[in-house]
């Protein structure tokens, strides 16, 4: 009961309810993505790339968001910089369209869903 | 008769005016005096000095048993340090001081601090922006509760060879070193506090004994809780990972899982239906 309690209370947040829908999406994006390299249709496809987008537009709100909370530091502006290099080239791989380079796609799709796992980790409110 | 009569009434006189000396005054500013220095200077032992809102540019001074408290609370009841050299507010070797309910800012050496003084009590005060919030030197028997120490430069609290004190219900966060360093100082009681997000350690101890650091929160800060080189303190039920922490993302993925199946028979049924 008070598990379910400090789950409700948490959700009563902005930023972690945005974090947390980016950390669905992120995941509902990565498992369609898995399905797509197995060579799944069009619904995988539309799945990874409505759900991808979204979760990247959510990103930069937090992005923003941070910036005028806490400020701009040197760590702060490193960290979403590195988050947005991962995921633009991810998408840089998946838009080369070259088998090698396809290889590393699934890694990089994990390295997206730990980094969502830490932006869930660091808007849980305390 | 008449004897007894101006006995009594030379008692009772005596009683009234010795009541009235005895009893403390209660000193208003800025009505009073326009400064906090001021008033505090004029007060005798034991008075009260009522402090209204506002921004009071001065360095605090108080060296006797007195009680300064504000009347609308720390929100809006703010020293800001004069000379950034020295502290917003110093008590120094003084007994039976209290503060109560202000804010104090703008000092490169602490928000508050204590020098040689007992049976201090500052309550419900927010020290943010100084080298450090609250510092303690040779302090003993004292009380800090429901104090806000956020964004300092160093340490939200600094205790040095201060010893037998109560540090309850006080927020350290975003201090850009420890949330609590505890040095030197034995017999202390650290309860309830949150103590996160500062940059180094939540909490730590060193070369102290028997300090009791009980209940308390310290969440992402480097280290939660350190202990080091003392013996004989008691470290019980203090939180560095709540159990949100793992719920939330494994419940977040689960939606992912169930989202990715929704939309999947969602799309099918629409492509069908086109089809």
């Amino acid at each position: 009961m008070k598990a379910i309690l400090e789950l409700l209370n948490a959700f009563t947040n902005f930023t972690t309810v945005l974090a947390s829908i980016g950390m669905i999406l992120a995941t509902s994006s990565f498992i369609s993505g898995l399905q797509m390299v197995k060579g799944k249709g069009r619904v995988e496809r539309k799945i990874h790339r409505g759900n991808g987008f979204i979760a990247f537009g959510i990103f930069g709100i937090l992005a923003i968001s941070s910036f005028a909370t806490y400020g701009l530091s040197l760590w702060s502006v490193g960290g979403w910089i590195t988050g947005a290099l991962v995921i633009a080239c991810k998408l840089l791989i998946v838009h080369s369209r070259s088998r090698r380079a396809f290889k590393y796609v699934s890694w990089l799709g994990a390295t997206l869903i730990t980094m969502w796992l830490y932006l869930v980790y660091i808007h849980i409110p305390l | 008769m008449a004897k007894a009569f101006w006995t009594t009434a030379l008692v009772l006189a005596s009683s009234l005016l010795w009541t009235d000396a005895s009893r403390a005054a209660i000193i208003h500013v800025p009505e009073d005096f326009k400064s906090i220095q001021q008033a505090i200077e004029m007060a005798a032992p034991g008075d009260e000095i009522v402090v209204k809102e506002g921004v009071y540019r001065e360095n605090l001074l108080i060296q006797k048993p007195l009680v300064l408290k504000s009347v609308a609370g720390a929100s809006s009841t703010l020293i800001q340090a004069a000379d950034e050299s020295r502290p917003s507010i110093k008590i120094d070797k003084a007994v039976n001081a209290t503060v109560t309910g202000f804010s104090a800012t703008g000092s490169l050496v602490a928000g508050v601090l204590t020098s040689g003084a007992s049976n201090v009590t500052i309550t419900g005060c927010q020290f943010t922006d100084n080298g450090s919030g609250m510092v303690m030197h040779g302090t003993s028997n004292s009380t800090l509760t429901d104090n806000i120490s956020n964004s300092n430069a160093q340490y939200g609290l600094y205790m040095e060879k201060s010893d037998n004190n109560r540090v309850e219900r006080n927020t350290a966060s975003l201090n850009r070193d420890k949330g609590f360093f505890i040095s030197n100082s034995d017999g202390n009681r650290v309860v309830a506090n949150n103590v996160n997000l500062n940059s180094w350690d939540g909490i730590m101890v060193y070369a102290s004994t028997g300090n009791i650091i009980t209940g308390n929160k310290t969440l992402r800060n480097t280290y939660g809780i350190v202990i080091s080189e003392s013996n004989g303190n008691e470290v019980s039920e203090n939180t560095t990972i709540p159990n949100l922490f793992l719920i939330l993302p494994i419940f977040l993925i689960y939606l992912g899982v169930v989202s990715y199946l929704l939309q999947k028979s969602l799309l099918k049924a629409l492509y069908k239906e086109r089809g």
